[in-house]
């Protein structure tokens, strides 16, 4: 227990001192799994997850089965796949992108996409199909009844935004793996917590981790924030 | 064409238009700030916008990470040379891997017999020798089993006779580990019944310094390369217990990977190793703050035997 | 030429056939009001006229054109048309931005689209609800929101789904109201649908029966009351028997 609360009050005093290194890897850490869901998200989940769920398919079922499958797919798993794969010896290595920011990205939006895809999925079930039937009655193309449909599930699209966030700033597995962990450069709050914990220094390793949690939750404060103005709005009529 | 032309202007004009998508306008500038702020920060501080191939890589046994002396002279090399240095922590087994598959350009490790290998495959160019320090044996300073003096060897038959207290092993392919696994077999015997002969042995799977830690929280006895045991003796409080003996010799060498594509800069780092000044500050570093200098330079000097 | 036509249509649902060999003709500006027992098909048919589903057999002609395969030009014919649904569900946003989004959906720009909401809102007796969440009406003012929804992109046909089922007296009052200003005001062609034979005498000016998804009859109310030509049409109607 006292290591904890000492933990808490290091935690605290590095926030509070703007430790340099300390605020890089967690800069770091929030932008590139800021990216890599965003990226997940708008370009992929939303749009793929719009198709699959308002077209009917042969083997619809096993597909959106596959997807939340892949919710368990092992981080550490992807990474030593994205590894492989970028490696200099590897079929993408010629783009030398190992051990950058870069594939880092890469490797959590494969991890991600899961997530972020089978929850916009489940999002829009949630609609009634009178919505975007209402929307195709009132002259919408296949694309706009689809954003109706999106709009009025926005709250739990969101979260699908969220849990991708989380799924992403939390890993390691990725990060460690295809990034490096090189000091300036590929570390990350997650990698650093890794390493330090690997050469001993625990209470080091609770601190970055309750910074990170500190991350998480101001990114959760605003997003929350974003969500419930419009429930504010309703009751307010 | 014309298809996602229009409904990319559709899905613009819905979104201009809809005056409570203020939150997925806001998110999606969330996201570019991001994405603005990512490309700015990639550049590193020090050092200005360089084209990719100023960039090398580096892959480095644990010991010479966790004594800090990577970090030491890190900045040391990028200022000279002006090129970016990464610093893989990686174990010797992971970085010759890396140096295998070509994803490194220059590894630092401490196992001759791997390095060999490494060299004969032609995977490397030539072991370049920098630094020499021993492996010591450490323990708890009651030392239950009575060690103190004795040759590594013996050392060994005793722990693993008396079982007055545990042994953490690295377990984890490291130069050190492997030093371990021949100190086992000159003592007589099979690595493989080791491992499964009881709980008195654990197989960590740690860095050093987290081995170490586990030692002196389970009262254990642990192999150890010198610098990493002084950094953190402090913390630990553990004692070097046996520290003479020719299987303790710990050799670091510096090797060019063949498939580098940065083959200047990896030489420089050689040169910028093996380098008098580099050298003379490699043989003081550590002496202030531990009391005796964690490393020994030797390169250009036949490679020590003992 | 009529501005609506289908010949032998027919839908089916999960292999069972609900409408049978429709043969319909729409003219232009008229009131065409279906008729017939809950469960008969007029639903479906609606849909169909709307282009919402496609048959399983027979074709469409909306204006001259075979509307029944080009999803391009069932887009561009859906556009000439307004769909009201029985139970109409409204968009989690305001009564303006509801009616407003057939507009949008057309890329209407900003200053018609307010005036054309404006007046629209207006005409159903809905302009003082403009900013409310839709969501917060009662039945009879969504129904009116939803008329406006569907007038407000100035369709030529306008296809209501039991547009009053389900009201208060009061509200069926107004809704016809509304519709009745609608037909007088502009020129529309109206398909629509009741089980309210009364309703349908009074605002039809054609009349169609359907039973048991066929279309049996269709002509002027008096035609259809007064002599129906099949026994179920009589026996739907209260009328005697031809036979």
């Amino acid at each position: 227990m006292g290591d904890l609360w000492d933990a808490i009050v290091e935690a605290m005093r590095l926030i509070v001192s703007l430790d340099p290194e300390v605020m890089e890897i967690a800069w770091r850490s929030l932008w590139i799994a800021a990216i890599s869901s965003g990226v997940s998200f708008l370009l992929i989940s939303l749009p793929l997850g719009c198709l699959i769920h308002f077209n009917e398919f042969p083997g619809k079922g096993l597909v959106i089965g596959l997807i939340q499958t892949l919710f368990s797919m092992p981080a550490v798993a992807v990474g030593l796949i994205v590894f492989v794969l970028f490696s200099r010896s590897g079929p993408l290595g010629v783009l030398d992108l190992l051990f950058t920011p870069a594939v880092m990205i890469i490797g959590q939006i494969i991890l991600v996409t899961p997530v972020t895809l089978g929850l916009v999925i489940s999002a829009l079930r949630g609609i009634d199909k009178a919505v975007p039937e209402t929307a195709v009655a009132l002259g919408a193309s296949p694309w706009q009844a689809a954003l109706v449909t999106v709009r009025e599930a926005k709250f739990a699209i969101v979260t699908a935004y969220v849990m991708g966030f989380a799924r992403a700033i939390s890993e390691v597995g990725v990060s460690i793996m295809v990034g490096g962990n090189i000091r300036g450069y590929t570390r990350t709050l997650t990698t650093a917590i890794s390493l330090e914990t690997s050469k001993g220094a625990i209470e080091f390793s609770l601190a970055l981790g309750f910074i990170l949690i500190f991350i998480a939750l101001l990114v959760n404060v605003v997003l929350f924030q974003l969500q419930h103005r419009r429930v504010y709005a309703l009751w307010r009529s | 064409m014309e298809e996602i032309l229009s409904t990319v202007f559709e899905v613009k004009k819905t979104l201009k238009v809809r005056r409570s998508c203020k939150w997925l306008v806001l998110l999606i500038g969330l996201i570019l700030v991001d994405l603005l702020a990512g490309c700015a920060s990639n550049e590193d501080n020090a050092v200005p916008a360089l084209p990719k191939k100023g960039r090398l890589r580096v892959a480095t046994t644990t010991s010479l990470y966790d004594t800090g002396l990577w970090g030491y002279l890190e900045p040391m090399f990028e200022k000279r040379y002006g090129v970016e240095l990464d610093v893989l922590y990686a174990g010797t087994g992971i970085a010759l891997e890396y140096g295998r598959r070509g994803d490194v350009d220059v590894i630092t490790v401490h196992d001759r017999a791997r390095e060999e290998q490494f060299i004969a495959e032609g995977l490397g160019t030539e072991r370049v020798p920098f630094a020499y320090n021993y492996f010591v044996i450490v323990g708890p300073e009651k030392d239950p089993a009575g060690i103190r003096g004795l040759t590594p060897e013996e050392a060994f038959r005793k722990i693993e006779e008396t079982r007055a207290a545990p042994f953490i092993s690295r377990g984890d392919e490291s130069g050190t580990h492997v030093r371990e696994k021949q100190i086992w077999a000159g003592a007589g015997y099979n690595y493989e019944n080791i491992r499964k002969s009881g709980d008195w042995y654990v197989e960590a799977g740690t860095g050093m310094g987290a081995t170490l830690a586990m030692a002196a929280e389970k009262g254990a006895y642990t192999l150890s390369d010198v610098g990493t045991f002084l950094a953190y003796q402090s913390k630990t409080g553990l004692v070097p217990l046996v520290s003479k003996g020719a299987g303790l010799l710990n050799v670091y060498t510096a090797i060019v990977c063949s498939k580098t594509k940065s083959r200047e800069a990896a030489e420089n780092l050689v040169t910028f190793l093996t380098s008098e000044e580099i050298q003379s500050l490699i043989g003081r570093y550590g002496a202030a703050d531990y009391g005796a200098p964690l490393f020994t330079p030797c390169a250009g000097q036949p490679e020590p035997t003992s | 030429m009529a501005l609506i036509e289908t010949e032998g249509l027919g839908q089916e649902f999960n292999r069972l056939p609900i409408l049978k060999g429709i043969n319909l003709r729409i003219e232009r500006g008229e009131v065409f009001v279906l008729i017939g027992p809950t469960g008969a098909g007029k639903t479906t048919l609606l849909r169909l006229l709307d282009l919402i589903d496609r048959p399983a057999h027979g074709r469409i002609i909306f204006d001259g054109t075979d509307v029944s395969h080009s999803r391009r030009e069932r887009l561009a014919a859906r556009r000439r048309m307004a769909y009201v649904q029985q139970k109409p569900i409204v968009l989690s946003m305001s009564v303006f931005d509801n009616v407003a989004c057939g507009l949008r959906f057309r890329h209407e720009d900003r200053r018609t689209l307010r005036r054309k909401v404006g007046e629209t809102l207006e005409l159903v007796g809905m302009i003082d609800y403009q900013d409310r969440d839709a969501r917060t009406l009662s039945g009879g003012e969504m129904q009116r929101v939803a008329i406006a929804r569907a007038l407000v992109t100035d369709p030529e046909v306008l296809l209501l789904d039991e547009p009053t089922a389900n009201l208060d007296p009061l509200s069926v009052a107004k809704i016809e109201g509304v519709i009745g200003e609608i037909i007088e005001g502009k020129l529309i062609t109206i398909v629509m649908a009741t089980h309210d034979m009364v309703q349908g005498q009074r605002m039809a000016t054609r009349i169609g029966v359907l039973i048991g998804g066929e279309l049996l009859q269709s002509g002027p109310a008096d035609e259809v009351f007064r002599s129906p030509k099949d026994d179920r049409v009589a026996a739907f109607v209260g009328t005697k028997s031809p036979h």
